[in-house]
């Protein structure tokens, strides 16, 4: 009995002895509610990026405590925003680095940047200017920019109805680069206002340049909605020529869709907002639908973008609702993520 | 020589409990193998039988709101249910039951107030007088550390105004007395005599279903484990105890899934069994956990450990007991099974839910604890609930509180009846790892409780009881930053309670009591993360007082059918600062509770 009471000594020196020697759970109070303090001053690696040759802008400061801080970067000719935040005792190329994206449309331009560190116990706390030099460049397949206008072998087709603007725009509204594709009108006969396909063979191919895994592939375009639109519906078809033979059979080929609605529609589709929206969708999720009902795809049911032949892009709108109108830009193809513009 | 331990009658018996508040055969499993004490047992029973359980509750509510102005509102919430239960036995190695709820809320008129409900439903018996199980539901446990429900430290003190309806709650949510958790799935139990019946092993397995896929991104999740125990006549144990919580793969389309595994030893020595009789037994505990999160390369995995030990010394004659406890329970050790709470403090009061005070909602206060089964729960969850501070800051989560080590003396004096007798804890812990800052928190406690028998100290022949119990919970640690910021604890919850209990017949008795509760000073509350580790701290200051007082008239006949009538009055006082308004909440109400 004796040396059995030594047990409990013994079990609790074990689990002593294997305590991990760490004294704070937690953070530490002082980061939470002591006051803000900066340790080394603010500096920026550079004046200038030329983010096409891979610049990169960073901040470097030491502050004495965990700091809930902001970086905002704005293009004073595009109005373009990134917006890089942070939770750190320190500001390096780990946590603060810009490479020229973009958070809030439009894309930057080669122009003046202003940037501000925000910190929420200090307001801003440091603000410099910097110039873009060269945009970055952006790994993908580019569908369509209109940059250069409507491509040979592009097709469309408007309805005659009322105040039709289906063309390329030149303003500083673009998301990407200058131009645009503003797509409106009245139609009040026909859901279908208007359509512009993009077929695989105004590229100089007979399929579109893309890898053959869907999980790998993004499908990405930048879409806008005008404040007073409501019932605008942009529906992407995306046709397979699976057999290869050059020409997409409806009764035996898949095609697949993708629906971007400014209202909440039946089945999957991606909701816009005011203003502009990255639309970006893995290529494998793009559904199968018949009259906007999930259906089963004709083909062989595999999503295969290497034999994607046509893309068409259809803007649609209730006949009864009245005017509608969307604009869009930069219909780009990525690989492995979706598109950081 | 190996014999089959459930080839004993005791078995056939232990296995036909057939009340509603027998707490299933996986319970019956645990006496044998925890060397728990005997239940009553029933009448054997017929081959077809039902058991029920019906209460009704009436009661005015009056809320008093005193801020600017005065507020009155008023409730009159009332109902009545029964349980009814029908147990099969085809023959005398299996037994079914089921047990439907019917309740009527007072107002529900023409069955629109009606509920009805499949209460409880399992099969147990035995196969071949060697295998016993039980599937559906059933109530397990294992050890305080790893798969057992802990008392809540504000409702640990008995009232004599609110405890009925708190245990019908507990009734309610199926929390036993034993601390055994309510699940679904499916428990075995096993044993033999080993070394000519000097030792015996006893085996417990079981696995149940904690939470159903919604074949999205909610996977099944599974509570499995068990227990082996190897012990001898001398009182020698040693058991294995292990339970792990579980994403079932391809259940769902997650690709995250928990993984929770909880083991332990407990090794028990009872010098009362030694050929030459000691008054001492000793517990001891040690075991590790692990939880992690598979397919989530961000989530932590976090793993520790426990070492706890108990001894008891239980004195001859005049029934003295003095037990000392010391354990060290580790930051990061987690145990879904030990450390879910029976309060959710995340949750609003069913009653008086917003104050008109600026529509505020109102907090979960003492009364409510007690009263409101919307807060309670039993379901087991992952990670660390949330705590008040304010009603119990020491051990939140009981014996199994992570970043805790102390030790705990509990002396007792338990005389034959009409004796003065008294109990009083003490115990002093303190933070593993400092909250914060490297400086840690002490807590000390110190509960103590006495009965004085008044009919006895003036010589009546009726009896009248005078108790007190006073309850005092410390939480204090030194500011550790100088002059940068103020990060000194100190809090304090007290408790003081008077009742007496007069007997005016075999079944009538009067009874009234007074409790005062307070909890005053600050602390940092850590703020977890899904995955229970702390991400920040909110500084909380308290200095709350709450009082009731009450009176009521108790019926009761065996421990069959109870009815008590009661009146009281509860205030909830903030601070004169406190946008909060003073709260007066007088009740009247009346209780009836039966059982067949």
């Amino acid at each position: 009995m004796k040396h059995l009471l030594r047990l409990p000594v013994l079990l609790l020196l074990l689990t002593y002895g294997c305590s991990k020697d760490i004294p704070v759970d937690g953070p530490e109070l002082l980061d939470l509610f002591g006051d803000f303090q900066v340790l080394q001053p603010v500096q920026i690696n550079r004046k200038q990026a030329d983010f096409a040759q891979g610049d990169l802008l960073f901040l470097q400061s030491r502050f004495n405590k965990l700091t809930d801080w902001e970086l905002v970067c704005t293009g004073l000719n595009s109005g373009a925003k990134k917006s890089i935040t942070g939770k750190t005792r320190f500001l390096d190329s780990t946590n603060c680095t810009w490479n020229g994206s973009t958070t809030i449309f439009p894309m930057f331009k080669e122009e003046a940047v202003e940037m501000k560190l925000i910190i929420a116990e200090d307001s801003v706390l440091w603000r410099d200017t910097v110039s873009i030099t060269s945009t970055r460049v952006i790994e993908g397949f580019v569908v369509a920019d209109f940059e250069t206008g409507i491509r040979p072998g592009w097709s469309s087709f408007v309805q005659s109805g009322a105040n039709m603007s289906f063309v390329v725009r030149q303003n500083n509204s673009a998301a990407q680069g200058n131009r645009y594709y503003d797509m409106g009108g009245l139609v009040n006969w026909d859901w279908l206002i208007g359509m512009i396909e993009f077929p695989a063979s105004a590229y100089q191919a007979p399929r579109f340049p893309l890898i053959p895994n869907p999980e790998k592939l993004y499908f990405n375009t930048l879409l806008y909605l005008p404040d007073s639109v409501e019932n605008a519906l942009l529906l992407f078809q995306f046709r397979e020529d699976d057999n290869g033979n050059g020409t997409f059979e409806a009764a035996t080929e898949d095609l697949y869709s993708l629906q971007c609605a400014a209202y909440t529609v039946n089945g999957a589709h991606q909701r816009l907002q005011k203003g502009w929206n990255k639309i970006s969708v893995r290529y494998n999720e793009l559904v199968s639908l018949v009259n906007g009902q999930p259906a089963t795809p004709a083909g062989n049911g595999r999503h295969d973008p290497d034999k994607l032949s046509r893309i068409s892009a259809l803007f649609l709108a209730n006949p009864t609702s009245g005017y509608s109108q969307m604009y869009m830009d930069y219909i780009i193809f990525t690989e492995n993520a979706s598109l950081e513009p | 020589m190996i014999n089959i331990l459930l080839k004993t009658p005791t078995f056939i018996t232990l296995f036909r409990i057939g009340t509603p508040h027998a707490s299933g055969l996986a319970v019956v499993f645990l006496m044998l193998i925890g060397q728990q004490p005997g239940v009553a047992q029933p009448n054997q029973p017929s081959k077809t039988y039902a058991s029920s359980y019906s209460r009704g509750l009436l009661s005015i509510e009056k809320l008093e709101e005193q801020a600017d102005s005065t507020v009155e509102r008023m409730a009159n919430p009332g109902y009545v249910l029964t349980d009814v239960g029908i147990h099969l036995n085809p023959h005398s190695a299996l037994e079914v039951h089921a047990q439907m709820r019917i309740r009527s809320e007072y107002g529900g008129f023409w069955g629109s107030g009606l509920t009805l409900d499949l209460r409880q439903m399992w099969i147990r018996g035995v196969i071949d007088q060697k295998l016993r199980y039980q599937i559906g539901d059933l109530d397990y446990r294992l050890s305080p550390f790893t798969l057992q429900q802990s008392d809540e430290w504000i409702l640990s003190t008995p009232s004599l105004l609110f405890t009925p309806q708190l245990e019908m709650i507990r009734y309610d949510l199926f929390q036993s007395g034993d601390l055994s958790r309510r699940q679904q799935g499916i428990a075995l139990d096993f044993g033999w005599d080993l070394f000519s019946d000097r030792w015996n092993l006893a085996s417990s397995l079981f696995t149940t279903r904690i939470v159903a896929s919604d074949f999205n991104q909610t996977p099944d999740r599974l509570m499995s484990g068990g227990a082996v125990s190897l012990g001898n006549r001398n009182g020698t144990q040693i058991r294995f105890n292990y339970a792990d919580l579980y994403d079932v793969n391809q259940t769902s389309a997650s690709i995250r899934h928990l993984r929770h595994p909880v083991g332990s030893v407990r090794a028990t020595i009872d010098g009362q069994k030694f050929r030459k009789r000691m008054p001492l037994r000793l517990e001891t505990e040690w075991g590790q956990s692990k939880l992690e999160w598979v397919g989530q390369a961000d989530a932590p995995r976090l793993t520790d450990g426990f070492a706890y030990a108990q001894l008891d010394y239980q004195g001859s004659g005049d029934e003295r007991s003095l037990s000392a406890e010391v354990w060290r329970v580790g930051s990061d050790y987690r145990s879904a099974g030990a450390q879910t709470k029976r309060i959710d403090f995340d949750r609003s009061p069913a009653t008086f839910r917003r104050l008109a005070t600026d529509d505020q909602i109102r907090g979960i206060n003492m009364l409510d604890l007690f009263r409101d089964g919307t807060l309670h729960r039993f379901q087991v969850q992952t990670g660390l609930m949330n705590y008040d501070p304010a009603y119990g800051n020491a051990l939140p989560y009981g014996i199994a509180t992570p970043n805790r080590q102390g030790v705990m003396l509990n002396w007792k004096r338990k005389q034959p009846a009409d004796v003065w007798q008294h109990d009083l804890k003490l115990g002093m812990l303190m933070d593993i790892k400092g909250q914060g800052i490297a400086a840690r928190r002490q807590f000390a406690i110190a509960e103590w409780n006495g009965s004085a028998p008044l009919h006895v100290i003036l010589g009546w022949n009726k009896s009248w009881w005078l108790r007190a119990s006073a309850r005092i919970e410390n939480t204090s640690r030194a500011d550790g930053t100088g002059d940068l910021i103020d990060t000194r604890v100190d809090l304090t919850n007290r408790l003081l309670q008077l009742q007496t209990e007069w007997q005016i017949s075999p079944e009538w008795q009067v009874f009234a009591e007074w409790r005062n509760y307070s909890s005053h000073g600050q602390d940092f509350y850590g703020v977890r993360n899904a995955y229970s580790e702390v991400i920040d701290y909110l500084p909380m200051s308290m200095n709350r007082t709450e009082h009731w007082a009450g009176l009521g008239l108790n019926y009761r006949v065996s421990n069959r059918f109870q009815a008590q009538c009661m009146a009281y009055s509860y205030q909830w006082m903030p601070p004169a600062e406190s946008v909060s308004p003073k709260i007066r909440w007088n009740s009247a109400s009346l209780l009836l509770v039966m059982k067949l």
